[in-house]
């Protein structure tokens, strides 16, 4: 196709290996690496150990994983919500566009600059929400229901609307359309934003970081204060504690969205 | 010989995927000045063949020589062979008289040549007008006539033309064979290979035919040649259409369900006799049928009728538009002129 | 009779699904305009006492300068690498490129401050390399960025280059093209739309990234929204906070508007 000979073809692969290890794959397989090794002084870690994952796995640390979970869920699933409620209704009408700029907002601008409005508008009446678990869980909302909008639309725009017409045609109420026909058909975008949007949500930190209360440490949060106390070892077997979490949730979220689209 | 082929064979695929053949212990050779159609249904092997002679593929086994060199082993870029595909990919960021300058850039000519290259080509194309026309600014059956001028700028001496007009509509096909043999003439010394699945384009272009079929070459002649006395079953129907009926040895002569036909010689080995629809004759004495269906197509009326004693086969049977064709279900009388019939071997497979 | 009544209600409820259709949006706008809109107006109007302290602060500027600085090296650095990592993807294929795809695809959703932990493993002052000067270096933050910001710009190139026919390339190099030709002329400037966009959101996200400067925390590398948290959260300064944040607000916004003028735009021409 670009390269035709084979000692081309090796070059560019040989290249493409080290590019994509060293710079893409490396600092994941290092970071889980040092999840189980008790110390790291030349090239290969050494003393493995499993006391940190232990130790990411008890205590504050564990309730940490509690609290990014629960965030997530609330969070995250109100965003798909909304964010499909928002794509679905706005779709075709003269207030797309103002949509479409109102829900990218919180993408273009930095979270931290999120979580600082959170901060500065609900620390007065008439919303009194800082110190609490809520405004956690709004900054995740808000962040997530971007994504989930935009999941949604794209989704949107790729479905023929003359299903909906047909199923109107044939004397469907609208709810009738909306439920078993315009929902049904939307369900993998659906599913595959709860996924994006239950992964971002686990990982999110400079939102979260300017509005946590002492009381509701999410994972990222726990993960930098033990970096900032040199504890870069159990910082990592935390890490990957939130990898694992992520994945498990993005695959099983993953698995609905298969089976969504085989019906 | 130009472009010689010698067992070239491509599998595709790996251990684990599982292999498929698309090409198999393929020969052929090409002269300077010959058009060769390779002509076969899809999946047949044609395209695969044109791919291994440009360099798109790589064969796993056998050679592949242009005017005596052994190219197997070059790539694309270093064989100068001219290339049409399908959909013409012209490069869609450049302009018609871009696409044709590509070639002559990439080899370096100097400006003045590129130049007068580029004109001269679009000359011989009637596209002089379009050259600062963007491609999807043409219609089709200019995009192909950019497509020959790009592949012929760089002076290849071999044309490859992969189903140049599948992707026009009938009338303009019909203009654009006009115009591809029109070409054929301004370039004389040039050796084309023309992969079709239409026969009706490999027998107004090319001077052979290779009619191909599950990866395999199945018969080379002249086209003339192999549409008089095609040598297989699947060519006589793949090419033309013929009506294919079984025969069984009478004495010298043959039978079709019982019936003698005068004139023709059995042949050992050659079950099924072949013969155009247009040469079956509506006349007394002949082989007793029936008519099943009847289409109009204009100039002539195709009839399909059942042979009395025969299941299983049809005969089709173009009749000029202006007889009276019979009543569906009446009795007819099919008559099978010596000279049009031929006998092939039954399909062994 | 039945068929022109039947598509006269299709007609009807048509009309009146238009009609009050975009009621239906106003709940989830109004949700965004409670939670993203009005805290952004008071982050605003907080700010405005404290303009001109800040502006003038040394501090400010050289944030200012240092998060354009790392988001256009990290943003070229993003388009060299994952340009080349598509290519290859794409038309280069070896067993296992979509596995290596899909990779890309799941990097998307992880955590960027993955990359800044593990830096401290491979260039901490123990670590693999031991290039202690480096982690501490805005450089380490530009590679970090690359790393994790690489996939985001080939998402949209792999999709482009799916969709570009592979009889062109082969096409190309039948007229003599080699690679290198192939790639400058034929490839780049037909995925350029894809470039452009993955190389602005790239950029933006750059521009805004918080994680990784948070996570190597080196002095010499204040970002503006590092600034943001500094001020708001360890020094209590909320009018300096906002100030900043408007800043950072008007480049992103700024960039991001410009960038899809120019992108429709271009769009535009190409259809």
């Amino acid at each position: 196709m670009l390269v035709w000979t084979k000692s081309g073809k090796a070059i560019v692969w040989v290249a493409f290996a080290v590019v994509f290890c060293v710079l893409v794959l490396a600092p994941f397989l290092v970071v889980i690496a040092a999840a189980f090794a008790g110390s790291w002084n030349g090239m290969l870690p050494s003393d493995p150990t499993a006391d940190h994952l232990r130790q990411a796995l008890s205590g504050d640390e564990l309730a940490s994983l509690s609290v990014s979970l629960q965030t997530a869920f609330m969070g995250g699933l109100l965003a798909v919500v909304f964010g499909t409620w928002g794509a679905m209704a706005a779709a075709g009408t003269r207030l797309a566009r103002v949509a479409d700029a109102l829900h990218h907002l919180p993408i273009a601008v930095p979270s931290v600059v999120v979580g600082l409005g959170l901060l500065v508008a609900f620390s007065r009446q008439p919303i009194l929400l800082n110190g609490t678990k809520w405004i956690v869980v709004i900054a995740h909302l808000v962040l997530m229901v971007a994504f989930s909008y935009g999941t949604v639309a794209a989704a949107l725009q790729r479905i023929d609307p003359s299903y909906a017409d047909v199923a109107a045609s044939l004397g469907a109420s609208p709810a009738r359309v909306l439920w078993q026909v315009r929902l049904p058909m939307l369900l993998p975008a659906i599913a595959s934003a709860a996924g994006l949007s239950v992964a971002l949500s686990m990982g999110e930190v400079g939102a979260t970081i300017m509005v946590y209360p002492a009381s509701w440490r999410t994972l990222p949060v726990s993960i930098f204060a033990l970096t900032d106390r040199g504890q870069a070892f159990v910082a990592a077997a935390e890490a990957v504690v939130l990898l694992a979490t992520t994945v498990v949730l993005v695959l099983i979220l993953d698995r609905l969205r298969g089976r969504a689209a085989e019906r | 010989m130009t472009v010689q082929l010698e067992d070239v064979t491509v599998h595709f695929g790996n251990k684990h995927s599982g292999r498929t053949c698309a090409l198999e212990g393929f020969d052929l050779s090409v002269a300077a000045g010959e058009t060769v159609a390779l002509l076969g249904p899809s999946g047949s092997g044609k395209s695969t063949a044109l791919k291994a002679v440009a360099g798109f593929v790589r064969p796993t086994r056998g050679r592949i020589r242009l005017a005596g060199n052994d190219v197997t082993d070059l790539p694309p870029a270093k064989r100068g062979i001219g290339v049409v595909v399908q959909q013409y990919a012209l490069f869609p960021h450049l302009r018609v008289a871009d696409n044709v300058a590509f070639g002559l850039k990439a080899a370096h000519k100097s400006k003045a040549e590129v130049t007068r290259r580029v004109a001269e080509m679009l000359e011989m194309v009637g596209m002089t007008p379009y050259a600062r026309r963007f491609p999807r600014e043409l219609s089709g059956g200019q995009q192909q006539r950019v497509a020959i001028a790009r592949a012929l700028a760089i002076q290849p001496p071999v044309l490859l033309l992969d189903e140049p007009l599948a992707a026009l509509d009938a009338q303009l096909r019909a203009d654009m064979l006009g115009e591809l043999q029109k070409l054929r003439r301004e370039v004389p010394d040039i050796a084309i290979v023309y992969v079709t699945h239409d026969q009706s384009e490999a027998l107004a272009l090319a001077d052979r035919i290779a009619v191909m079929r599950d990866a395999r070459l199945v018969d080379i002649a002249p086209a003339t040649e192999l549409y008089a006395a095609p040598p297989s079953a699947f060519t006589a129907s793949f090419l033309g259409g013929a009506n294919l009926l079984p025969v069984e040895p009478s004495g010298d002569g043959v039978k079709v369900a019982g019936h003698l036909l005068p004139g023709v010689k059995a042949i050992p080995g050659r079950e099924l006799l072949c013969i155009r629809p247009h040469a079956v004759q509506l006349a007394d004495g002949g082989l007793p049928g029936r008519l099943v269906a009847s289409q109009w197509r204009g100039a002539s009326n195709q009839l399909t009728c059942t042979v009395d004693g025969l299941t299983d086969v049809s005969v089709r049977i173009d009749v000029p538009a202006d007889r009276r064709v019979p009543e569906l279900g009446a009795a007819i009388s099919m008559v099978l002129p010596v000279e049009a019939c031929s006998l092939v071997p039954a399909e062994t497979r | 009779m039945a068929v022109e009544a039947l598509s006269a209600t299709v007609v009807v409820s048509n009309e009146r699904r238009r009609d009050g259709k975009w009621l239906w949006a106003l709940p989830p706008l109004l949700l965004i305009a409670v939670l993203v809109v009005y805290p952004l107006v008071l982050v605003a109007a907080e700010s405005v006492p404290a303009w001109g302290g800040v502006i003038e602060s040394a501090e400010f500027r050289d944030a200012l300068v240092r998060t354009v600085q790392i988001a256009v090296s990290s943003t070229i650095g993003c388009l060299l690498v994952g340009t080349f990592l598509a290519v290859v993807i794409s038309f280069v294929p070896f067993p296992g490129a979509r596995v290596v795809a899909g990779l890309v695809d799941t990097m998307l959703a992880l955590p960027s401050f993955l990359v800044a932990l593990s830096f401290t493993f491979i260039y901490g002052t123990t670590g693999i390399l031991r290039a202690g000067g480096f982690l501490t270096s805005p450089w380490a933050v530009v590679l970090a960025e690359v790393t994790f910001y690489t996939p985001f710009v080939m998402r949209p190139l792999l999709a482009a280059m799916s969709r570009l026919p592979r009889a062109q390339l082969d096409v190309a190099a039948s007229l003599g093209a080699g690679p290198w030709r192939v790639l400058r002329q034929i490839v780049l400037p037909e995925v350029r739309p894809a470039l452009v966009a993955g190389g602005s959101l790239t950029l933006l996200l750059t521009l805004n990234e918080f994680g990784i400067v948070l996570f190597l925390g080196a002095k010499g590398t204040t970002t503006l929204p590092m600034l943001v948290h500094t001020k708001g959260i360890v020094m209590f300064d909320y009018p300096g906070a906002c100030v900043i944040a408007v800043v950072q607000i008007a480049l992103s916004l700024g960039l991001y508007a410009v960038l899809r003028m120019a992108l429709g735009g271009r769009r535009a021409r190409l259809d």
